[in-house]
């Protein structure tokens, strides 16, 4: 087995506890902590996919951003549920009926289906030429992007907002 | 050094760690009743699809960008939608001094 190979088996079972751990431990505060280490190890994989912009923008956006701000959420709401009730409903095992479901039809097409696969090298200058795919090729989406983010920060202003 | 990576790793490796993520959050979708909690299992369902299409951008056709610049979109909706998500349950919370959605049950028929 490759040093490759290890590595992905490590990071995977990293990734697949730690997000084990987001939607069972009972305490709100652990599955945030639960979610940071998923995220990392996400940004692992995909630094060994070849895609290291897209593992630093993981860290930046991911564990720098909506982390803190779900971890200071539960900081803001956490202080007034005092008493705490059961974290998980009475019906989860539908949910995991369900997912456990859907986990077999993805992995077995996953495994099954011939997907055409090329042996090729991402373009060593690859950040160079994401950047200039993303004010050339990608404009639309990226400006569309950007104005979704505008919106919803002033919708989130607007409704988190005090009313008076 | 990467064509070893390519000839080591099967890309339905990632697929299933990709579908296992997706699951997980899923079901934590279905079975949490904080909102917060359901929030976090979104970002996981998120990050499950953005692992398939760097896997399948990597494996499939890496001189295009099409999946990262898909992965780079994901990462900003999935920003919008954890602050748009926690300004609604700060308002909720606020009204109702509650983030159980068993609770929250003002729009049921």
């Amino acid at each position: 087995m490759g040093v490759a190979q290890v590595v992905f088996i490590v990071l995977g079972l990293i990734t697949v506890a730690a997000a084990v751990a987001v939607v069972s431990l009972p305490n709100l505060f652990h599955s945030a902590l639960s979610l940071v280490l998923a995220l990392f190890a996400l940004a692992g994989l995909y630094a060994l996919l070849g895609a290291g912009y897209i593992a630093v923008v993981q860290v930046l956006i991911y564990v720098g951003a909506v982390a803190v701000l779900i971890i200071l959420g539960i900081m803001v709401s956490e202080r007034f549920m005092g008493h705490r009730r059961q974290a998980i409903s009475e019906q989860w095992w539908i949910g995991a009926i369900a997912a456990a479901l859907l986990l077999a039809v993805l992995s077995y097409l996953g495994v099954r289906v011939a997907w055409p696969v090329v042996v090729q090298q991402p373009p060593s200058d690859m950040v160079a030429r994401l950047g200039e795919a993303l004010v050339g090729k990608y404009v639309l989406p990226f400006e569309v992007a950007s104005l979704v983010l505008v919106a919803s920060l002033i919708g989130a202003i607007y409704i988190a907002r005090e009313r008076s | 050094m990467m064509d070893s990576i390519l000839g080591t790793i099967p890309l339905s490796w990632y697929l299933v760690l990709a579908a296992a993520l997706f699951c997980i959050g899923l079901y934590g979708v279905l079975a949490r009743r904080n909102a917060i909690a359901i929030l976090m299992s979104v970002e996981l369902i998120l990050n499950g699809a953005n692992l398939n299409f760097l896997a399948f951008w990597r494996y499939t056709g890496p001189q295009d960008f099409d999946g990262v610049v898909f992965a780079l979109i994901v990462m900003a909706v999935a920003a919008c939608e954890a602050a748009v998500g926690l300004a609604l349950i700060i308002a909720i919370f606020r009204d109702r001094r509650t983030v159980d959605l068993d609770n929250i049950d003002l729009m049921r028929g």
